[in-house]
């Protein structure tokens, strides 16, 4: 089975999609918490509609979307034509350039507001005393988020890296249902290893293929989770 | 001095911020907003080439059908629970 190209090529494409879905998710949760801290007048309101996709069953999000960025009538493809952005319809599900790109921005779309407010809630803990204490001490707005919002929201940070981790790795149904199950319209560029997984066992009936790759995804997971929770525990003991 | 380039620079960074997160409230609730739009548009619209973003005729015929299987539903749910309920109080 290792030795199974198709089985290395949907590997890779996990890989690919779990560290670009993480970071980005990441990144866009993060930025948008410590605006959110920021401002003081509409919290509640942009707090509010930036929790929305979260709400989303995921089959409301496949069907949305697809109906959005249709390659036909898709609202989006036209605007982008009728602004000069494009010159033909973009393909968002169909080109091969654009369609990982497009599962990762829906996947971003609907993890990044969870790592917000959970984010946003630890940055809330955080004493105040000690900003006045760092501007008293002429800190920089960086050395004081380096040195004291850092250290407090390490541990939430990394414990929702890891819960995003296995979620990345395990999304079936988005990608799937976008997909038409085909495991990526042009040429497999799609196929995340759950994906692969199911279309040897139900497509090919290679009932123990399948099995033996479950195994060895549930193997890789628990390394990635005990190499976080290694480093989870080195902070905690350093924060006792 | 040195305060107001202090006060000036914090009402450039609240800005920044609330463009930042405007953009981001579009992003996260258009696709809300397009599932409410056109719940409301009339027969052929949202297939229409190209879609429009508000609905030209309102309509609210799609609702009546959602709450027309909804009662039949309802009705399922109601015999069932009325089933199932004497079961619960016997225990």
């Amino acid at each position: 089975m290792l030795s199974n190209l198709e089985f290395i090529a949907a590997f890779l494409t996990s890989i690919k999609w779990i560290i670009c879905s993480l970071i980005s998710q990441v990144v866009a949760g993060f930025t948008a918490a410590l605006a959110l801290d920021k401002i003081k007048k509409g919290q509640g309101v942009y707090r509010t509609l930036l929790i929305v996709p979260w709400e989303f069953p995921s089959i409301v999000i496949v069907l949305s979307w697809k109906w959005i960025l249709n390659g036909v009538y898709g609202f989006l493809p036209n605007l982008l034509v009728k602004l000069g952005i494009c010159e033909t319809l973009p393909q968002f599900f169909s080109s091969s350039g654009l369609v990982f790109g497009t599962l990762v921005f829906i996947n971003i779309w609907f993890g990044a507001p969870l790592i917000m407010v959970n984010v946003l809630s630890a940055l809330q803990t955080v004493p105040r005393d000690q900003y006045e204490a760092a501007q008293i001490d002429v800190a920089s707005p960086w050395q004081s988020f380096v040195h004291i919002t850092l250290p407090h929201i390490r541990v939430v940070v990394c414990l929702l890296v890891v819960l995003c981790t296995i979620w990345a790795f395990n999304n079936f149904d988005t990608i799937y249902l976008i997909t038409d199950g085909t495991g990526g319209c042009p040429a497999n560029l799609t196929e995340t290893v759950p994906i692969y997984t199911y279309n040897v066992s139900w497509g090919l009936k290679q009932l123990g293929v399948s099995s033996a790759v479950t195994v060895l995804l549930l193997i890789f997971l628990l390394i990635i989770c005990v190499f976080y929770f290694k480093i989870l525990d080195k902070w905690e003991k350093e924060g006792a | 001095m040195n305060k107001e380039r202090k006060l000036r620079r914090g009402w450039f960074e609240t800005t920044i911020c609330y463009v930042y997160l405007t953009i981001l409230a579009i992003i996260a609730a258009f696709p809300l907003v397009w599932i409410l739009l056109s719940s409301v548009k009339g027969r052929g619209e949202i297939t229409g080439n190209p879609t429009t973003f508000c609905p030209k005729s309102f309509t609210l015929e799609n609702f009546k059908i959602v709450i027309e299987q909804l009662i039949s539903i309802t009705t399922s749910l109601i015999v069932s629970s009325l089933r199932v309920l004497p079961l619960r109080l016997q225990v």
